[in-house]
């Protein structure tokens, strides 16, 4: 009889598991997960945990049209960092960003999804694709 | 590790107090009594009133003989970058605000008839006219070849008594990594910024023209940057409070727990002398070992002095992060005798404690006796940010950032955020 449960558990479990890897939610979720493992590495410590920037230093990425806008300026301002003027919602700021090009495609894709998806904003994932592209465009 | 903020109001048996006095390392604690006026929390017989709101982003202030008020901004408002205003009626409250000035910035201060301002890239001032709220709109350039630099460009400064006026030039990078700010990049060596920027430089306040690179004179280096600035005319010697660098957590996860990066290194008080030399970017002051510390990206394990044994102390180490803005020692009749010749810092507030609790975002008194610091410093102002804790420093509504003594011996603050002007009087 145990060995009848622990058996039909068995096929319960390989019906569950592959049923969820072929869930999109769980790709999303896992995107999700790493994008927001990346930004409470590297992105926080200025642009702060809710997103809310630092003001007259760091620009928020919250509710942010910049963070809502084009994929490839993202993928740049990451990859290569910013110096100069930028305008958010209406306020300058004129700090430096640091470039983070150790980060692999992957990651920028990820990071940028998670932001644009979180913190009040909402805009499209980023793909690898997206983040590939953009970086061969600024290559040339 | 030991939190010392979040001590601040359990005063210290006295024994502890006399031993961590000796470094100016010590806890602090909230005036005994304290009450709210104007918005502000402030020590028994102290009361606020609001001069003036809205005025922009506003930096440092200064206050005239005749009582007229100059704010510094940091984003121009109304097409000017200084604001102006005149209270008519003897009310503290502003009558009179106009705006004017080509340029934004930080520095502001009142010498010899001029209103000298420290807008970026250099230091101008505006001849006064007799009677009249706003000066001369045509300036003269001080001193100029200041860097355009995306961080740590104010310009505040200090005069002495010999005709000198004192300018920070803030080091436009967090520790002197080659790319700034990133994670595992060694420190440059030597630091080339050093040659250029942090440190204190001195110029003659009344000649035009002096370029930094051949007519300034680097008074002190090893400063990452100072914004709270000021002459000590009581005992003749230059003071600053320095921004300690950020991020050590961030950048050196193996070396600093997240813990660790909040509360180091400390935002050091420093008296100088010409030659002086601090330490920045290869050293940091420890707050907690209370002792200088090499730097991880040369080399520091976060406990080795190495080459950090013959820079300078500071005389005082405040909590990490809190943003030293400016700086008052206070020479006025109007307040009780344990201030006099004490000084003011105001402290801005942090950003890098994230995701623990932000720190400062008050106005603090270290009381001084003999030219030196005596005992605990402690919160004078506080309820700036209107809310407890301030997690992100957008959570703030206003943040002090200005200090000026009025000529009857009042205080003034200046808020950044919104640009509100605070006037603290005493029994008045």
């Amino acid at each position: 009889m145990m060995n009848i449960f622990v058996y039909l558990l068995a096929i319960f479990m390989t019906v569950m598991s592959c049923k969820n890897s072929n869930n999109s939610k769980s790709y999303k979720q896992t995107v999700e997960d790493n994008g927001k493992k990346i930004y409470l590495r590297y992105c926080y410590a200025c642009h702060q945990t809710d997103g809310s920037g630092v003001p007259g230093m760091y620009p928020p990425i919250r509710n942010s049209e910049v963070v809502n806008g084009d994929k490839s300026r993202l993928v740049t301002i990451i990859t290569r960092g910013m110096t100069g003027e930028i305008e958010v919602n209406g306020i300058k700021y004129n700090n430096a960003m640091p470039r983070q090009n150790f980060l692999t495609d992957t990651e920028v894709a990820d990071v940028l999804t998670y932001i644009r998806s979180n913190f009040e904003n909402s805009a499209s994932a980023v793909t690898i694709y997206d983040v590939e592209k953009a970086r061969a465009e600024n290559e040339q | 590790m030991k939190n010392l903020s979040l001590k601040r109001l359990i005063p210290l048996p006295v024994s502890v107090i006399m031993i961590l006095s000796c470094t100016g390392q010590a806890e602090n604690h909230e005036s005994e009594t304290a009450s709210k006026s104007g918005g502000l929390t402030l020590p028994n017989g102290f009361r606020a009133i609001v001069v003036a709101s809205s005025l922009g982003r506003g930096r440092h202030i200064a206050v005239n003989n005749n009582g007229d008020i100059y704010l510094s901004l940091e984003q121009k408002n109304n097409d000017g970058g200084i604001v102006a205003l005149r209270d008519t009626n003897s009310d503290a409250i502003a009558d009179i605000v106009s705006f004017f000035g080509q340029f934004t910035g930080t520095g502001i201060k009142i010498h010899d008839g001029y209103l000298y301002f420290g807008a970026d890239t250099a230091v101008v001032r505006y001849k006064l006219i007799e009677g009249e709220l706003v000066p001369d709109k045509d300036y003269e350039l001080i001193a100029y070849g200041f860097g355009k630099e995306g961080q740590h460009a104010a310009k505040p400064f200090t005069f002495d008594d010999n005709n000198n006026i004192y300018v920070n030039v803030g080091a436009p990078s967090n520790a002197c990594q080659e790319p700034d700010r990133t994670p595992g990049t060694p420190g440059l060596d030597p630091c080339p910024i050093l040659n250029y920027a942090g440190g204190i430089w001195r110029f003659k306040a009344d000649e035009i023209n002096q370029n930094q690179r051949t007519e300034g004179y680097r008074y002190a280096t090893g400063l990452r940057n100072c914004v709270a600035i000021s002459w000590n005319h009581s005992d003749n010697h230059l003071y600053v409070v320095q921004q300690g660098r950020d991020q050590l957590a961030q950048f050196f996860p193996d070396l600093y727990t997240q813990e660790q990066g909040a509360n180091l290194p400390a935002e050091a008080f420093y008296k100088l002398n010409d030659g002086d030399n601090c330490g920045w970017p290869y050293c940091y002051y420890d707050n907690f070992k209370n002792k200088l510390v090499l730097a991880p990206e040369y080399g520091g394990n976060g406990d080795i002095t190495g080459r950090c044994a013959d820079k300078t102390d500071p005389i005082m180490a405040f909590p990490a992060h809190t943003s030293p803005d400016d700086l008052l020692f206070y020479t006025g009749n109007m307040f009780p005798e344990k201030y006099k010749n004490g000084a003011f810092i105001a402290f801005h507030g942090s950003w890098n404690r994230s995701p623990e609790e932000q720190e400062g975002y008050y106005v603090a008194f270290v009381p001084f006796e003999n030219n030196k610091p005596v005992g605990n410093w402690e919160i004078f102002a506080n309820g700036f940010a209107g809310k407890e804790p301030v997690m992100s420093p957008a959570d703030a509504e206003y943040r002090p950032c200005g200090l000026a003594q009025g000529p009857d011996g009042s205080l003034y603050i200046a808020d950044s955020e919104k640009g509100r002007i605070w006037r603290i009087f005493y029994n008045k």
